[in-house]
This record gives C-alpha cells, sequence and structure tokens, in this order.
C-alpha cells in the first residue's frame, strides 16, 4: 500500500518555499491536508494535572500561568516514538488534547 | 480533668498545669500497651495514625497535601473536573500545591494543631503515578519534621516502581484502592487505563491493574509497610465481590480493609452519577462490613475526607490553611505537638482502662445487640451538643462488648440557636437503626420527636468517657431486661 504521494520518495520538498527533508512518509502537509504537525490543549477543559508535561517525550509541553500548552515547534504527535500522542492517551478528559 | 477540648487554644503552662492536677496524674494508670491482639512493634507505627487505629481517632490529626494531581487510570466514580470547598469526599480539592506550598502548609498546620501526626498525599490523582511531585515533597517535609508519619493512597498500577523508594523514605503506611480481583467486574468499574505509554481498556485493563496491585500489595508486606485496602461499596457491581476481596488481599497481608459506600450524585458529573448508580445504605454497608468480620481487620471509622483535609478524622479546619493565608516564610516549632502528646499519653492511659473495664462489664451481663450514637467532637468523651454534631458516632453494645461500628453524617441541627424540624427529620432518617443517643446536650423538643421516631436520647452521661457512658446506659435501659430473663 502506498501511504505518500510519488514525490514524497524524493525525500525533498518545495513547501513554503523552502527545502525540507520529510522522510519516507511524504511531508506531513501533504497527509493531513494544512494543518500543522502539533496537538493542543483545549484550556477551558483542562484540569491542570500535568500528566501531559511528564509523559510528552519531546518536552513539548510546559506550565504557562496557571495553565498547560504545547509548544508546536517541538511537538510531533509522538511520530516515530509512539502509536499515538502520549497527551491525548494519558488526558483524563476527553477531546481535550487535540490536533491543532 | 483533663480535657482534650481545651488544648488547642490553650498555652503550654496550662496544659502542663492540667496535666499535674486531677484526673490521673501517675503514669503507670494505664497505658498505650499494645492491644493484646497485636505485635508491639506494629501498634507502635499505628498508635498515632488516625486513620488506622479507631482509638488513635479520637486523639490525632491528619491532613492531606494535594501535590500529586496527574492520574493513571478513569474510575467510573471519579469526576476529574469537579473542585467544590463545600464538598467532603475523596478526591476533591481546592487548590493544587506544588511540593514548596505544600511544605509551607504542613509547618504552619503543625505549629498551629497539635493533633497533627499524619500527612498523607491521597488524590486528586494518583501519588505513585505523580511521583516525583510526591517525592520532592515528602523529602522537604521529612527534612523539617522527622517524627510525621508519611502515608500515600493509591490505586496501584504504578506501586511495584517505587516500593522501595518507599521503604527508604520510611513511608510506613499505604493505602491501595482495590474494588475488585476479576478483571470482568474490574471492566464495569474503570473505563481505561494508561500504562507503558498505552491506553488499555475493558477487561485487558483490569487484568493488568489487578494484577500490578496484588503484586503491589506483595512488595510492601515483604518490606513490612502497612498497607491499608480501600474498596469502594458499589450495589449491584461489586457489593457481594468484596467478600472475595477481602480474602486475597488478607492472604497478601494486608493490614487493614476498608470498605467505603460509593458516593454518587449526578451533579458530580461522574459516569456512575450521571447513569443513576445508587450508593449503598448505612445499614446495607453495615451488613457486608458484617459479613466480613473475621477477615482482613476492617476500618469502620473512615469519614472519606477531602483529598485536603485538615485535622481530626471528623472536622475538616482545611479552610484555615489556604494557600493565601500561608506566611511566605516558616519555621517548625515542636513544642505544641510535643506538649498535646504528653497530655495525650496520660489522657489515654486513662481512657483505655475506662474503656476495657465498661466492655468487660456489658460482655458479662449482655444479650441482645443495640446501635448507640454518640456525638463527639474528641478525645473519646461523649462532649458534643445534639444540634451542633456534623456527624454521630456509632457503636454497637452487645453480647460482644462494645465496638465501634461507624458513623453518620448529619446535617447540623441547630444553627444559630434555633432547631429546624426539616433538617431534624433528615437526623432522625441518618439515625435509621439507631435505638439510643449520647450528647452533651439536647433540648426537651428534640428529645421528644426523636423519642416519637423510636429514638431515647440523653445527655446524662455529657463530657464523660464513650464506652463507660455507653455501658451505663445499656445497663441502665436493657439491664433490667437482661436480669428477668436470667
Amino acid at each position: 500500500m502506498i501511504l505518500a504521494p510519488p514525490d514524497a520518495f524524493g525525500l525533498v520538498s518545495e513547501a513554503e518555499g523552502k527545502k525540507e527533508f520529510f522522510g519516507l512518509l511524504g511531508p506531513r502537509k501533504q497527509r493531513n491536508g494544512d494543518r500543522k504537525m502539533a496537538y493542543k490543549i483545549i484550556a477551558s477543559q483542562c484540569t491542570v494535572c500535568g500528566a501531559c508535561e511528564f509523559e510528552c517525550p519531546n518536552a513539548a509541553i510546559k506550565m504557562k500561568g496557571d495553565m498547560y500548552i504545547i509548544d508546536a515547534k517541538k511537538c510531533t504527535e509522538c511520530e516515530g516514538a509512539f502509536d499515538k500522542p502520549q497527551c491525548a492517551e494519558v488526558c483524563p478528559v476527553p477531546k481535550t488534547c487535540v490536533p491543532a | 480533668m483533663l480535657s482534650l477540648d481545651q488544648v488547642q487554644p490553650i498555652d503550654l503552662e496550662t496544659m502542663r498545669a492540667k496535666l499535674s492536677n486531677g484526673g490521673c496524674s501517675s503514669s503507670s494508670c494505664g497505658s498505650s500497651e499494645a492491644p493484646r491482639d497485636m505485635a508491639p512493634e506494629i501498634w507502635e507505627k499505628i498508635k498515632d495514625h488516625p486513620c488506622y487505629s479507631e482509638e488513635a481517632h479520637h486523639y490525632f490529626a491528619r491532613m492531606h497535601v494535594a501535590v500529586a494531581p496527574a492520574c493513571n487510570i478513569q474510575c467510573h466514580y471519579c469526576n476529574r473536573k469537579y473542585d467544590c470547598a463545600n464538598e467532603s469526599r475523596p478526591g476533591v480539592v481546592s487548590e493544587k500545591l506544588t511540593p514548596d506550598q505544600a511544605r509551607r502548609k504542613v509547618v504552619t498546620v503543625a505549629n498551629e494543631v497539635p493533633q497533627l501526626s499524619v500527612l498523607g498525599i491521597a488524590g486528586p490523582g494518583d501519588a505513585c503515578y505523580d511521583w516525583k511531585k510526591t517525592k520532592a515533597t515528602f523529602s522537604a517535609i521529612a527534612g523539617e519534621i522527622p517524627d510525621i508519619k508519611l502515608c500515600i493512597s493509591t490505586n496501584g498500577l504504578a506501586l511495584p516502581d517505587h516500593v522501595d523508594e518507599l521503604a527508604e523514605m520510611n513511608v510506613d503506611h499505604v493505602t491501595v484502592t482495590i474494588n475488585m480481583v476479576d478483571p470482568e467486574i474490574g471492566a464495569k468499574i474503570y473505563p481505561w487505563i494508561y500504562y507503558k505509554n498505552k491506553r488499555w481498556f475493558g477487561v485487558e485493563a483490569s487484568e493488568i491493574l489487578h494484577e500490578r496491585q496484588m503484586l503491589g500489595l506483595e512488595m510492601l508486606a515483604e518490606r513490612g509497610i502497612l498497607t491499608k485496602i480501600n474498596s469502594v461499596m458499589i450495589p449491584g457491581v461489586n457489593d457481594e465481590h468484596l467478600i472475595e476481596v477481602n480474602r486475597w488481599v488478607k492472604e497478601r497481608g494486608a493490614f487493614l480493609h476498608n470498605v467505603m459506600p460509593l458516593i454518587s450524585d449526578p451533579v458530580h458529573g461522574t459516569h456512575y452519577g450521571l447513569t443513576g448508580q445508587r450508593g449503598p445504605t448505612a445499614m446495607e454497608l453495615k451488613s457486608l462490613q458484617d459479613k466480613l468480620d473475621g477477615g482482613a481487620k476492617l476500618m469502620r471509622h473512615c469519614r472519606q475526607c477531602r483529598a485536603d483535609a485538615v485535622g481530626l478524622l471528623g472536622e475538616d479546619r482545611g479552610q484555615e490553611f489556604t494557600l493565601d493565608q500561608l506566611p511566605e516564610q516558616v519555621s517548625y516549632d515542636p513544642a505544641k505537638r510535643a506538649a498535646y502528646r504528653e497530655v495525650v499519653a496520660q489522657e489515654r492511659g486513662d481512657h483505655v482502662a475506662a474503656k476495657s473495664a465498661a466492655v468487660e462489664e456489658v460482655r458479662a451481663g449482655a444479650a441482645q445487640s443495640f446501635l448507640f450514637a454518640v456525638a463527639t467532637k474528641g478525645g473519646g468523651r461523649v462532649n458534643e451538643h445534639f444540634g451542633h454534631a456534623r456527624e454521630f458516632q456509632v457503636y454497637e453494645v452487645g453480647a460482644k462488648g462494645i465496638e465501634f461500628v461507624g458513623h453518620r453524617k448529619v446535617e447540623q441541627y441547630c444553627l444559630g440557636g434555633f432547631g429546624e424540624d426539616a433538617t431534624l427529620d433528615g437526623v432522625i432518617a441518618a439515625l435509621e437503626g439507631v435505638s439510643f443517643v449520647l450528647c452533651a446536650k439536647i433540648g426537651d423538643c428534640p428529645k421528644d420527636m426523636l423519642k416519637a421516631a423510636g429514638i431515647e436520647a440523653s445527655d446524662d452521661w455529657a463530657f464523660e468517657y464513650i464506652e463507660t457512658s455507653l455501658a451505663e446506659a445499656y445497663r441502665g435501659k436493657f439491664g433490667g431486661q437482661v436480669a428477668l430473663r436470667a
């Protein structure tokens, strides 16, 4: 089964006007539409328990003010590390750690 | 006579003065020796722990600090969003603390509440899963108050990973919540767990949880750490099953088994609350506890306190010690706690002697058993007004002697000097099964209304020891019948 579009096998894409290395699965942009490759926390639902902070393999989650936020630059949606994003796996409130 | 009621506000000199006059001033009178059926080293561990010793809960206070809010399982009786200062139930807390804020809070409380003997981390969240914060808190506080007992509560999933560190930190008491030993039943209680970076569901989740709980329990027992098992009694789900749970945990060395009633209300937003799962009645709970008698030792004096509770088990002074009231700089002054311990050692010796005499007296003459409710604010005495009581302690008096069998929470009947009839109806309903009420003071009106409901109330034993009062009341009320039959 082919998951990535053929041009992805060139390993290099000119998306957003600059050259980036995307690996064999192709650029995320092409797999998931225009979405950035990151999760976010819906602040109004968050209980501030902090489980996501220490489960995040990228240290992308930090306390800011009295809320936890995900640094989109560091978030990889746990790709390559785990089957599913760890913040969403451990979060006790449904639909609170969601794709940005 | 020594009065523990007065210990809180008075200074050291007054406390010492009270020690030297009246009552039993000789240290040889009674003692806090281990009960006959308990090894001395175990008694030493539990004698000041209000949750592990029913006797201690008349004298000593606990406090919980909510420093470890992250959890690795979901239970159907828990809603992590819930937060209300007026609720008193496990997992509920108004403010979460950092380890350093917790240190300031504990030191402040230790300086002002001389009864304080135990510091627990008991939710919201799991103390073993959110381990770094638990450990940082305990290390900071053990450094300042070396004699405070450290205690945690956990669901057990992450427990085996930290047993050795618990032993190193001198954590003597660990509570594990175990609601099932059959994963099929577990699947009805736990929708999911988070373990090894993955969310597990259904029976598979409960199989993992069960194995980890049993492993953790065995590891604790091997290291001599006392364990209390909390089980939530959920009618129709695990009520009868808890008999088997009791057997399993006893075989694995559990010290105490605490069966608690499910608290379930739609406004709490829990799965059980929203789906109409009810909790057991006071008598259903008692009947299950009676069936468990003879298995692992039962705890019957649990108040299911808040995760940030402060004070004796029946009271909560948490609101006096909120974060905004804590000083920036604190230093521990051991004087008050030390003086209180001195007073308690004396008082307790007297109490133990009075208690065993009363129990023997009842055993000798008893036939039928009756439930008595006692209004007390601590110190093992009948010392609370009927109208001021927020709870009654329930004792079963009869052939087995005098046994504490539970408590009944009530709304205060008398607020601002006037009694509310509607509240009194609630109190009467809460006293289901009780024949006799002992309190420090009661008016004629509520007394008559209780009598109409078949409950006799008396303030004849005001400020006496609970067991002495119960024995005399039992003899006075039922002794005649016993004598006639004999």
